[in-house]
């Protein structure tokens, strides 16, 4: 890995490292003849084109940060501080607030590792069962009505599917069968 | 631990709707016009290695298009999607500031849409006059 630069940064934003880096090389290469003012510009147009790929494709891992933006800036309502919101509102004492916390924290990690271990070992079947998996835990919580929905939705569905998708788009589940190939 | 609401509609709508983008939408595999452009140029660049620039050059020195590095690029990571092309990591230069190249090649799959993509073509041209005696 080179130093990163702002373009490489940028670029990086909406691709893996590996091929921002390749992206920034081909644009160095042709700015050799067409100049300075050509890379930069280009690096925002690719930039962009490469975002609204992004947005196009997976919209989910361009809105969730925004929706999770605006609820925080807008909306004041910024889950991982509700704790503290709530020991604050009604005294509960400190361990039973941190539990509060850290299970939410659990919740999303557990989710997360799931999502990716389901696309890396079952890369033909895995998104299916995630959705399957998504499916079912959102029908438990409806119809039992244990949590609200929207926090099942936040705290365990979405780090299920953001798993998966991370683990797809860093072909996670090619690096395991090269892996095997090897070992063979 | 949570509170509870009532408002089950949104959940509901938002997995339909995940459901649809991630499943549904991968299965579509057409070609579009440009994606047989960029097959095309790393076809004829086979031999010497196919990657960003050369690809670039190739389409402009063959076609009267101009296409930004923009469109090649995310062009390419569709068609990797798709399983139309792959790639590998090639040599670094000192003009590309030490960067490595990354070349990229038609699989068979990319191969056969093409072949079904300009079939298509060819047979909806058939009889029509506009090209000459080329698809008569």
């Amino acid at each position: 890995m080179h130093k990163p630069s702002v373009s490489l940064v940028l670029l990086a934003f909406f691709t893996t490292a590996e091929k921002a880096e390749e992206i920034e090389g081909d644009l160095l290469e042709q700015a050799q003849i067409h100049g300075k003012p050509w890379f930069i510009l280009h690096v925002f147009l690719t930039a962009l084109a490469l975002g609204r790929q992004t947005l196009l494709q997976q919209p989910l891992l361009v809105l969730l940060p925004g929706y999770a933006v605006y609820e925080l800036v807008v909306k004041l309502q910024l889950w991982a501080i509700l704790p503290l919101r709530r020991y604050l509102q009604y005294e509960l004492d400190y361990p039973a607030t941190l539990l509060l916390f850290s299970t939410r924290f659990v919740w999303i990690i557990t989710g997360y590792l799931v999502g990716m271990a389901l696309i890396r070992y079952l890369p033909k079947t895995g998104i299916h069962v995630a959705i399957g998996a998504a499916t079912l835990i959102m029908a438990r919580v409806v119809m039992l009505n244990e949590v609200s929905s929207i926090s099942a939705l936040l705290f365990l569905v979405m780090p299920i599917l953001l798993g998966g998708f991370h683990a797809k788009s860093r072909n996670l589940h090619e690096q395991t069968r090269s892996k095997n190939l090897i070992s063979d | 631990m949570f509170e509870t609401r009532k408002n089950i509609s949104t959940p509901w709508l938002t997995t339909c709707y995940m459901y649809y983008i991630f499943v549904h939408m991968n299965k579509i595999q057409n070609l579009g016009d440009f994606e047989q452009v960029v097959l095309l140029a790393i076809l004829r660049l086979k031999a010497v290695g196919a990657y960003g620039v050369s690809i670039r050059n190739e389409i402009s020195e063959h076609t009267k298009r101009n296409p930004t590095p923009g469109a090649i690029y995310t062009t390419l990571e569709r068609m990797e999607t798709k399983g139309f092309v792959k790639s590998s990591e090639g040599e670094a230069t000192p003009e590309r500031g030490g960067r490595a190249k990354r070349y990229y090649h038609v699989t068979v799959k990319g191969l056969n849409a093409l072949k079904k993509t300009q079939g298509d073509y060819r047979n909806l041209l058939k009889g029509l006059d506009i090209l000459g005696d080329l698809y008569a």
